[in-house]
């Protein structure tokens, strides 16, 4: 198995510097290893940790700038998302299948912030135009 | 050897929740391995992001609340910390003495954060409230 989700157009939210951030997050969580490897994995998981951390503030930020009536309630759900990773990230990555359930959390993480949350701020910066 | 260190008032910015937190991050550190255990490290560093988050999270929205001047440098200071973290955390752990290496980087690392630049917004913090 390869599991990999390269980002491309219809991930876009329309600004750029967050959307480069996506598209290095989606690199980071491709390269989560399908095979044992402890200290590859770590190395992953502690870089997930420290973009998404980036990501987040800088979408706050962003957030904060258009005035995003949602502000609030998107910044807890990043605080959740970081939870979840934390709670994934803590299992036991001794065998194929748990670093390949691992792999495929993170993307779907990923992507699912992205296209449910993150397209709202999209939607509202386009409305104000 | 046993790394540990133990929290104490010297410790303390004033603010309960926030030293609660120091707190957390102070076992959780102590809870490094000093041997090689790469799923024990592993865990152990997924705690230490994930509750560093939380903490630098709720400390930048208490100094916004404080009106702490000094906020954007303090949160610039918060991703130093977590870039110098995240260096350290993907070194090789494959000796013992890599594992106690790290165990004291991070205790450094928490003290070094609290008695800096903590202590900053701590003391402003205590020029705001009615004694
Ligand atoms: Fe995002
Ligand atoms: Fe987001
Ligand atoms: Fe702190």
């Amino acid at each position: 198995m390869n599991l990999r989700i390269d980002w491309n157009e219809t991930y876009s939210i329309g600004i750029p510097e967050l959307d480069a951030q996506h598209q290095l997050l989606f690199n980071i969580a491709n390269s989560i290893p399908e095979t044992v490897d402890e200290k590859k994995a770590r190395t992953c998981i502690v870089r997930l940790f420290k973009y998404a951390r980036e990501h987040f503030t800088a979408e706050e930020d962003e957030m904060r700038r258009v005035g995003y009536p949602k502000l609030d309630e998107h910044i807890r759900i990043h605080d959740a998302l970081i939870s979840n990773l934390s709670d994934v990230a803590m299992a036991p990555l001794d065998t194929e299948e748990a670093n390949i359930a691992f792999k495929k959390f993170a993307l779907h993480w990923i992507v699912d912030h992205i296209m449910i949350r993150d397209k709202d701020i999209a939607r509202h910066i386009a409305q104000q135009r | 050897m046993n790394h540990k260190i133990a929290w104490n008032a010297d410790f303390s910015v004033g603010i309960d929740k926030l030293d609660l937190q120091h707190q957390t991050l102070f076992d959780i550190i102590n809870g490094i391995p000093e041997e090689v255990n790469e799923q024990r490290v592993r865990t152990t560093i997924v705690r230490l992001f994930k509750y560093t988050h939380e903490h630098f999270a709720l400390e930048e929205e208490e100094m916004r609340k404080m009106g702490y001047p000094r906020l954007e440098e303090h949160a610039k200071i918060h991703e130093d910390l977590i870039a110098r973290l995240t260096e350290v955390s993907t070194l090789p752990l494959d000796t013992d003495q890599a594992n106690q290496e790290f165990k004291s980087f991070a205790i450094d690392w928490i003290v070094d954060h609290i008695q800096t630049i903590d202590m900053d917004y701590a003391r402003f913090h205590k020029t705001k409230e009615p004694s």
